[in-house]
């Protein structure tokens, strides 16, 4: 009896000691304000972790440009998903996200977003692998095709449109990578860049463009913003515009080479 | 491919483990403080229905959707700021904490009324008694399906990457993303879990033995 209690007195310290330590990370004692950025780490070459554990990204390079013109310090929040990314800026946990968010008109009637990347798409990228079925040019020759998408981004709004197409919703955009080189779905559809990292990856990827309706192509990628801060919104997209004037957001985009 | 990405990994492991730990401690302390409450001898009438609700709820509600909840709804019910890890874990504790009381109250419950009777009548007061004579012998019958508990938790903190904790799932799929090679990764996470596990049964199963041998 006298080890178990030693050893649970032992778990005890230490699950203490891991909680203390996970708690109290500190923060910035600058009296300066913060601004929190919420984002989602594996998404490559926008957030992701590198080697030693760090975030790094185009992401999280605008994320600090950003915060420095504010004259802000910068707290990142992981938030591991779409979902949680945006019910924590209705609740206030973040007071933006910065996850290359495509602006949509859909995400527009929800919350403020505010351009830093990208330019109008009027396409979606079909990507499949090694062959497009029944050698499609259109998407009307996909019938019966299943088609992965990530849930919760605006592709799934897109994809489901077609009734005549199976979709199959995946978590994360790079299992509908896995998907469809394990012939688990016959393709996927996903953001353009996604497709050019994927490609440079893997050049037996094919792409279909698939012509996008009015309401659903996209005006760039945005900072999203909770609708009613318009105090924020104005900082922001002045901060925006001063970076793209300085050119820091071009140097950026070389460096992670998601130039438009 | 993945060697430059050990010390990253071994970094999620690491949050994993801590994870576990406190997920581990905190259910063992709430699981055996009601289990006890909810045993049959106790008679603790009311207590027992409100425990058996709790244990109830905890075990119908998914772990995930429990997560969930626990980092985005609690905190704006009770409008406290509360960190992903912390969030996380409590909800951990909660849901496994439903298991625990069940097995723990099901361990006592196996000890023959008699042993209580014989403890009164030898002048034990109920706490010496549950203390020392009817607890050490329940840990003894439940032990293997405590681990097996355990175990399942292990493996229930790869869903805190949903919320960001950077564990070792989340880790992985970090360097997928950066990579593109999923099964080599996956297989690698894989291989991590069950250095974990044995690891785990190793020090169990060695603490098993080593308090029946004592006693």
């Amino acid at each position: 009896m006298q080890t178990i209690k030693k050893i649970f007195l032992a778990l005890i310290g230490v699950a203490i000691i891991g909680v203390y330590l996970k708690t109290n990370q500190k923060k910035s004692s600058s009296r300066k304000e913060t601004l929190i950025i919420g984002t989602a780490s594996g998404y490559a070459p926008f957030v992701s972790l590198n080697q030693n554990g760090e975030y790094e990204g185009f992401d999280i390079d605008v994320a600090q440009a950003l915060a420095q013109d504010m004259d802000m310090n910068l707290e990142i929040k992981d938030l591991g998903s779409m979902s949680s990314l945006f019910i924590a800026l209705e609740q206030g946990k973040i007071d933006a996200i910065i996850w290359g968010l495509s602006i949509t008109q859909e995400r527009l009637n929800k919350v403020a977003m505010i351009r830093y990347q990208g330019e109008d798409t009027k396409t979606f990228p079909l990507i499949f692998w090694e062959n497009i079925p029944n050698g499609a040019q259109t998407i009307d020759q996909l019938n019966d095709c299943t088609i992965c998408t990530e849930i919760g981004s605006c592709q799934e709004g897109v994809i489901n449109r077609y009734n005549f197409i199976n979709i199959l919703p995946v978590n994360h955009v790079d299992d509908a990578l896995l998907n469809i080189q394990y012939k688990k779905a016959d393709g996927a559809i996903v953001e353009p860049a996604i497709a050019k990292k994927f490609q440079a990856k893997y050049p037996q990827i094919k792409v279909l463009d698939l012509p996008l309706a009015p309401q659903d192509q996209i005006q760039g990628i945005g900072i999203a913003v909770k609708k009613n801060n318009t105090q924020l919104t104005e900082k922001i997209e002045a901060s925006i515009k001063n970076l793209e004037q300085n050119q820091t957001i071009s140097t950026l985009e070389k460096k992670w080479a998601i130039a438009s | 491919m993945i060697i430059p990405y050990i010390p990253l990994l071994l970094k999620g492991a690491l949050v994993t483990a801590t994870t576990w730990i406190c997920a581990t401690v905190g259910s063992l302390l709430l699981g055996t403080i009601f289990g006890i409450l909810s045993c049959n001898q106790l008679k603790l009438k009311k207590l027992k229905i409100i425990v058996r609700i709790f244990a109830f709820i905890a075990k119908a509600v998914p772990a995930y959707v429990q997560i969930l909840i626990a980092y985005f709804a609690v905190p704006t019910v009770l409008n406290i700021d509360i960190s992903n890890f912390t969030a996380g874990v409590s909800a951990l504790i909660f849901c496994s904490s439903g298991y625990v009381t069940e097995i723990i109250r099901s361990g006592i419950n196996t000890v023959p009324t008699s042993q209580w009777d014989a403890a009164y009548v030898l002048g034990y007061s109920k706490y010496q008694t549950l203390v020392r004579i009817i607890l050490p012998q329940a840990i003894r019958n439940i032990f293997p399906t405590l681990l097996a508990e355990f175990e399942q938790l292990l493996k229930s903190t790869s869903l805190l990457a949903t919320i960001g904790v950077t564990e070792l799932t989340k880790t992985g799929m970090n360097i997928i993303s950066r990579e593109l090679l999923p099964i080599p990764i996956y297989l690698t996470l894989a291989l991590m879990y069950i250095l974990f596990s044995t690891l785990l049964q190793t020090v169990l199963l060695y603490t098993e033995r080593y308090y029946y041998d004592y006693r």
